[in-house]
């Protein structure tokens, strides 16, 4: 009952985006204007119908129905609960259905939100958001069906793939996909500005909203991606420039620089067609790494269940979806440019550096993604482009990228310099040099690459810090009572998020540059080194999980002076329903440090394989891109609070 | 400049290097390793000069695993990235450049083994392209420059602050909204209605089309009291198969040139999957019985199983034994065209196959088998696939279902209705159909796990529809259920002469011990002493049983006759088959 | 129109160009665009040098080039393993196939005792095989995967390879022209 109700609602819904995307023309060439605030009630059902739909798949899971097909391949009753909910988005289908949910959940979002937009142009991005809903749904109803009935009934199903039982399953894909799907709604208004052939500073406040939501949570679906990478595949690392990292990083990069020149937009009025584009840019790259995720036309470690035909679906959707739109915009796009004058020395042209930059990386990395692909296809040379080629490329644009973030914040709008600018920058530079040469006093085999690094984050470390105590300190200075006031409204989004990058790249240098690595056969009570560390392998024993059987290692770590400082407990798990193995890392996080093991093969008599890593701050890169995160939640949420403000003053 | 700085500044200063030499003394700490450790794979593969054996993991670092997904040989555990790092190692120690170990691993593996591609023709692109943008895009930035000029003219758009813009933009929407529904009240009653009813019309007619209507009421908490059931009934039957395995050891041991006791291994270990023990023990039985054709079929089966599905030389010849004997030996037959299968040889397979599938029931395991082997075969040789005509489902079987009408307990007029248009359906119906009452009948049978009766019939349906494994279980709960002797007589009869599986068989041999006294002796019991014997291959205890009945017989009687006939067939052959009645 | 915006859609069509053709290919089922072409091709076979198994099945000790058993014609050399199943799978092609051409067997990472198991059961298509078991004579000849089958021409360069299993569809449509190839 509940799920042909689910598959009904599903049904229901594909037919309102359809006429949620019509309306609004007929809406805007007739007289029947009501048909506008119609597609935003519409957008509403559209969303609760998805959302019921959801729920009786998620429904399904719980009570391990497997005449649904989708349940009887990818769940088995013995499953813990939390893994048969996670479950349902475990796999092409469900997951489908979750991209769609959250798109509804978006245009619904709009709907309700941003009340002082004109109603006409509300109308039409939701219009635009129902065309992109309705060729998911056709896509997910009659190609992929999650509510797909089987006529043979299995006693249970066929489990799910151990990797995925894991807790990384139930937040990595929706928070990604809130990112993903965040960028369809950039996308929506930039092509109804198109449409309209108007864009202007409103436009732009309106969109920024919805893009650093998008931002936010595509920054927090890559690093969960990233954590769960480093966890779970037991090889210690957190990037592997793989083609599916690389779709995601694409439209982030995208992304980041849509943020920033939307910007321009907002105070300047400038940079409008370029907005309009990377708008259409980000969300097609987004449909592009959802593409090379579930086409298989790139093997990827991470890919789950590939499939050729649903790729040339998904390419069909891209086509329909953003084709159009880029001939609008060779089209109109000519239109929206206004050339207002632009100095060196300005706020502008930092952000269009950061543009440009972000920009060159992203089609670094689309080269190097489809390189090996367009040449097999046009030569039949099968070459692989792996991380050396990004580390040579995509880090010097990214280096560069932080000199900008350096400069940036300290220039002004039209023309000039943040007061002390110049004294900022002769400091940090001052921090920097020294940092570098004691580092190069202390250990003279770091490579030039290395000591850059170094050098270059402490100076964007340190112009960060200086620069937001110069300001407050004159802030101070120059106001009295309403100092906290003034000092709220200072742009912390941007500050933490810049502060977050800082962080992030302490750990990205630390563990690359002094990570640790020991690898040993090892017996019960003998003893490995990492680093000043020494390990002891205590023991090992067997351990009943809820659905599977584990080895588990007992690993004592002892520091310089043979203290015992903590314990790892790597382990082997062997899933029977799934007749697979797992490796789960042990892990122990210090703020400073991770201990890493990895428990590999063996028995009694030979020893076991053991691997150990020592990685210094791998853990800031987390909480560097939970900072960078926050930073664009802090500003979206000064956004929407001041929309409130403004509007209650309104109506006062 | 620095000695103006606030107190915090000159705070942060200090924490700043505090951090920063807290990461040194990390760094001091560790160098030392970095150079002695400098981490190698196994301890085994370590380069004993620590620059070499850095070199060795920044080059392994650089080559792609062939055999992953997406993983350098430095990460990989895969045979060949541990080959590759050695071979990388060696190269080193030989004194060669990476450049020209690069080289070289690229000459056997080609350029796709290289992480970092080479700078070559075809890379011109991807290496010169990340300069390309860099120069596009400065040109077009430069453009901007040069196009502007530097006076800031107050635009209008800047003056207009934000709240006024909205001040307007909400009035607007305001008034689009009341001078709009007027007129929209004015046109539309109709489309007010039509609307959400087009909608609902549209979404239940493609709804109807892709969705499983019929499948509204089906509730999965139904299955789960099932699915509990069949998995307790897995790990009894799994005890079960365990403990007749250890019996049939102990009897092995005690009697090892007991050719039951060695049939009885052989079954018992197919059951619990230890096929060494099967395939002695059927080696065993072969000796004992002097080479009887069941058991030949059996073996050759077995060794296949063994060997991965190829059928073995050794299970070749076997089959060709057992088909010189017995034209129609269902396990020889498959065999047989699986082994012409794998010699290429697709046609004759494909006859073979034809050839068992005359034989065996539509829906059993094997025929399933058969049909994927034949469509596979068919489409390697690329001729049409040939149509298989199956043994039709014996009429009896509506008997049993008609018979127990109540037990299945359905609804009258629907199952009166699909029995007396039995005749007419498909084949693939039929089946359906008795599936569909057998699961009914096992339902209801569940309830009263005493009825005997019930349980042969069970047994019996199940076996129509060549669900042996489900028809050995099923004589297994009428073993249960078991109230008199003549009942233990007809469940004997009906695993000897009826089913006679393996684990029937097995069944029928350890009933036959459990009866005792006058019975014994009695005709019924004696034939199928022998029947037993005959059906496990030993000849002579067969001959030696039936003999006793003949003689205590009126040689006149037409059983007598038949029994004569059964007694000479056995004694002139070999193998212990009977003649076609 | 400016020419600048319409290079956003002109690389959206390559690259969507790009992407269907190549899925396209994969529907297609395009075995060959699978494997990796081995850059050996047209170029003289490496060393074999390798313990070679006698008919007794016990391992010798001394090396020799297993090239030498063949002269002047052309040969097979297919790498193999007694625990890998595809090779069990081909073992009775390679049967029938060892009758119109020599072929010599290379047992990667094998033991002499499960080897001659593997060669009762599935038969001995092989004039000489040798034993590489530290995979280094693997490695010279580019091999990834087990099996593989490498075709020599007379003069003893190779003149095709197929990773996987090789049965009578690859061998008619991937050596047999190769060998005609050869003699014109």
């Amino acid at each position: 009952m509940i799920v042909e109700l689910g598959h009904f609602c599903l049904v229901l819904a594909f037919v309102l985006s359809l006429s949620q995307s019509v309306f609004p023309i007929f809406a805007s060439n007739s007289n029947f204007k009501q048909l506008h605030s119609i597609t935003l009630r519409m957008s509403l059902l559209n969303a609760f119908c998805v959302a019921l739909s959801f729920m009786s798949l998620i429904w399904a899971f719980i009570v391990s129905d497997f005449s649904v097909s989708l349940v009887a391949e990818h769940s088995h009753s013995s499953k813990p609960m939390i893994y048969k909910i996670s479950g349902t988005w475990g796999n092409h289908e469900g997951s489908l259905l979750m991209w769609i949910l959250i798109l509804s959940i978006f245009g619904a979002g709009l709907a309700l939100t941003q009340k002082t937009m004109p109603i006409s142009q509300k109308s039409l991005i939701l219009g635009i958001q129902g065309s992109i809903g309705s060729a998911f749904l056709a896509f997910s109803l009659f190609t992929s069906n999650p509510f797909k009935r089987l006529s043979n009934i299995p006693l249970n199903g066929n489990g799910l793939n151990p990797v995925l039982q894991d807790i990384g399953l139930a937040l990595h894909p929706p928070t990604l996909y809130v990112g993903y799907v965040g960028l369809s709604l950039a996308f929506s208004f930039a092509v109804a500005a198109l449409l309209t052939n108007s864009f202007d500073k409103n436009w732009a406040r309106y969109m920024r909203v919805w893009v650093q939501i998008a931002w936010c949570a595509l920054t927090l679906g890559i690093g969960l991606g990233s954590w769960w990478a480093y966890y779970e595949l037991g090889w210690g690392g957190w990037w592997f420039w793989d083609p599916v990292e690389n779709a995601s990083l694409m439209p982030w990069l995208a992304a980041t620089a849509l943020l920033h020149s939307v910007i321009v937009v907002e105070q300047r009025e400038q940079l409008k067609s370029w907005t309009v584009l990377l708008a259409i840019i980000g969300f097609s790259l987004s449909l592009l790494g959802t593409f090379i995720v579930r086409s298989g036309l790139l093997t990827s470690v991470h890919s789950f269940a590939s499939d050729p035909t649903r790729g040339l679906f998904i390419l069909g959707i891209l086509i329909i979806s953003i084709g159009p739109p880029l001939i609008l915009f060779a089209i109109r796009g000519p239109k929206l440019k206004t050339d207002g004058p632009l100095v060196l020395v300005s706020r502008e042209t930092a952000l269009i550096a950061n543009n440009f930059l972000l920009i060159c990386a992203a089609i670094v990395v689309l080269i190097g993604t489809f390189y090996p692909i367009a040449l097999e296809v046009a030569t039949g040379i099968k070459i692989t482009v792996g991380p050396p080629y990004f580390d040579a490329t995509f880090n010097p644009i990214m280096g560069l990228l932080l000199i900008i973030i350096g400069i940036g914040p300290f220039m002004i709008w039209r023309q000039g310099l943040t007061p002390k600018a110049k004294h900022i920058w002769t400091i940090s530079v001052g921090i920097s040099l020294l940092t570098t040469f004691i580092f190069i006093q202390a250990n003279t085999s770091l490579s030039i690459g290395a000591l850059a690094g170094i050098s270059t984050v402490t100076w964007l470390g340190a112009t960060i810090i200086c620069g937001l105590v110069i300001k407050v300190r004159t802030l101070k200075r120059n106001s009295k009572s309403d100092f906290w006031q003034r000092l709220i409204r200072l742009q912390w989004g941007m500050w933490v998020a810049h502060f977050g990058i800082v962080i992030f790249l302490i750990g990205a240098l630390g563990e690359s540059v002094f990570k640790n690595e020991s690898v040993a056969r090892m017996h019960i009570g003998e003893e490995i080194q990492i680093g000043a560390e020494k390990a002891k392998l205590k023991s090992i024993f067997t351990r009943a999980g809820s659905n599977y059987e584990a080895l588990v290692a007992t690993l004592y770590i002892f520091d310089g002076q043979d203290n015992h400082i903590g314990t790892l407990y790597p382990e082997k798990r062997i899933y029977p329903v799934e007749r697979q193995t797992t490796t789960e890392a042990g892990i122990r996080h210090e703020l400073t440090h991770d201990y890493y093991a990895v428990l590999g093969d063996g028995n009694q008599t030979d020893g076991y394989t053991i691997r150990l890593y020592r990685k210094p701050f791998v853990s800031w890169i987390w909480f560097g891109i939970i900072l960078m995160a926050s930073g664009a939640a802090v500003s979206a949420l000064t956004k929407f609070n001041n929309h409130k403000k403004s509007l209650k003053a309104l109506q006062s | 400049m620095m000695f103006k700085l606030s107190l915090i500044v000159k705070l942060f200063i200090v924490l700043f290097f505090l951090t920063i030499v807290s990461f040194i003394n990390d760094k001091i700490d560790i160098s030392g390793f970095l150079v002695k450790n400098a981490s190698a794979i196994t301890a085994e593969e370590m380069l004993s000069d620590p620059i070499l054996e850095k070199r060795a993991r920044n080059i392994s670092a650089k080559l792609r695993c062939l055999v992953c997904q997406n993983q350098s040989i430095d990460e990989s555990d895969a045979e060949l990235a541990v080959d590759l790092r050695r071979q990388v190692r060696e190269y080193l120690e030989d004194g060669m450049t990476n450049k020209q170990i690069f080289k070289a691993l690229a000459e056997k593996y080609g350029e796709f083994v290289l992480l970092s591609p080479t700078f070559q023709p075809a890379t011109y692109l991807l290496w010169g392209a990340p300069l390309l943008i860099l120069a596009i895009g400065i040109l077009l930035i430069a453009n901007l420059f040069s196009s502007s000029k530097i006076n800031f003219p107050k635009s209008s758009s800047d003056t207009k602050v934000f709240p006024e813009l909205m001040t307007i933009t909400c009035k607007q929407n305001k008034n689009d909204t009341e001078k709009n529904s007027v007129r929209y009240t004015q046109i539309s009653t109709i489309s007010r209605l039509a609307l959400p009813v087009l909608i609902l019309l549209l979404s239940v007619g493609i709804y109807l089309s892709i969705g499983s209507p019929d499948l509204i009421d089906y509730s999965p908490s139904d299955d789960n009291t099932l699915r509990a059931q069949a998995e307790n009934e897995l790990l009894e039957k799994n005890q079960l198969a365990l403990k007749s395995f250890e019996e049939a050891k102990k009897r092995v041991e005690k009697n090892p040139d007991s050719l039951s006791a060695q049939f009885m291994l052989a079954a018992t270990a197919s059951q619990i999957g230890s096929i060494e023990v099967e395939i002695s023990a059927l080696k065993k039985a072969l000796l004992l019985s002097e080479g009887d054709s069941r058991i030949k079929s059996q073996l050759a089966e077995t060794l296949t199983r063994q060997a991965n599905g190829q059928v073995t030389k050794a299970a070749s010849n076997l089959i060709s034994e057992v088909l010189k004997h017995d034209r129609k030996d269902i396990r020889a037959l498959y065999l047989r065209g699986l082994e012409l299968f794998q010699k290429g040889e697709l046609t004759d397979a494909i006859s073979y196959w034809k050839f068992t599938a005359e034989r065996i029931l539509p829906n059993s395991p094997l025929a399933d088998k058969i049909r994927a082997d034949v469509e596979q075969a068919a489409e390697l040789a690329k001729i049409e696939i040939p149509n298989l005509t199956f043994s039709s489902v014996p009429a009896f079987n509506i008997g049993v279902l008609k018979r127990e009408k109540n037990l299945i307990n359905v609804d009258n007029n629907t199952f009166e209705k699909k029995l007396s248009q039995f005749a007419t359906l498909s084949q693939n119906e039929q089946n359906q159909f008795i599936q569909q009452m057998t699961r009914r009948l096992l339902e209801n049978l569940r309830q009263q796990p005493d009825n005997f009766d019930g349980w042969l019939k069970l047994a019996q349906a199940y076996l129509s529809i060549s669900n042996f494994d489900l028809a050995d279980d099923a004589l297994i709960s009428a073993i249960n259920a078991l109230s008199s002797e003549e009942q233990r007589i007809s469940l004997i009869e009906f695993a000897l002469l009826s089913h006679s599986s393996p684990k029937s068989i097995q069944i029928a041999g350890s009933q036959l011990s459990k009866i005792s006294g006058e019975l014994k002796n009695s005709f019924s019991v004696k034939f199928l002493q022998g029947e037993y014997a005959r059906q496990i291959g030993d000849k002579k205890q067969a001959i030696r049983h039936w003999s006793d009945i003949l003689n205590r017989m009126p040689t006149e009687s037409n059983q007598a006759k038949t029994l004569q006939t059964y007694i000479n067939s056995l004694e002139n052959t070999s193998y212990g088959l009977l003649p076609n009645q | 129109m400016n020419i600048r915006f319409l290079l956003p859609i002109g690389i959206f069509l390559a690259l969507v160009t790009i992407s269907a053709v190549s899925m396209l290919s994969m529907l297609n089922g395009d075995q060959a665009s699978k494997q990796l072409p081995s850059p050996l091709i047209g170029k003289k076979a490496p060393d074999l040098i390798l313990a070679p198994l006698n008919t007794t099945l016990s391992t010798s000790q001394k090396k020799s080039d297993l090239k030498q058993s063949v002269e002047n014609e052309p040969f097979l050399v297919n790498f193999f393993a007694s625990w890998c199943a595809p090779c069990q799978k081909e073992a009775p092609f390679l049967n029938k196939l060892s009758n119109k051409i020599p072929i010599i067997g290379v047992a990667y990472k094998d033991r002499s005792d499960e080897l001659a198991i593997f060669l009762e059961r599935f038969g001995d298509p092989f004039i000489k095989i040798g034993f590489d078991n530290d995979g280094k004579t693997a490695i010279n000849w580019g091999v990834y995967g087990i099996p593989e089958t490498f075709l020599i021409s007379n003069e003893g360069k190779i003149i095709a390879r197929h990773a996987g299993e090789i049965t009578n569809e690859v061998f008619n449509s991937l050596f047999i022209p190769s060998i005609q190839e050869m003699i014109r």
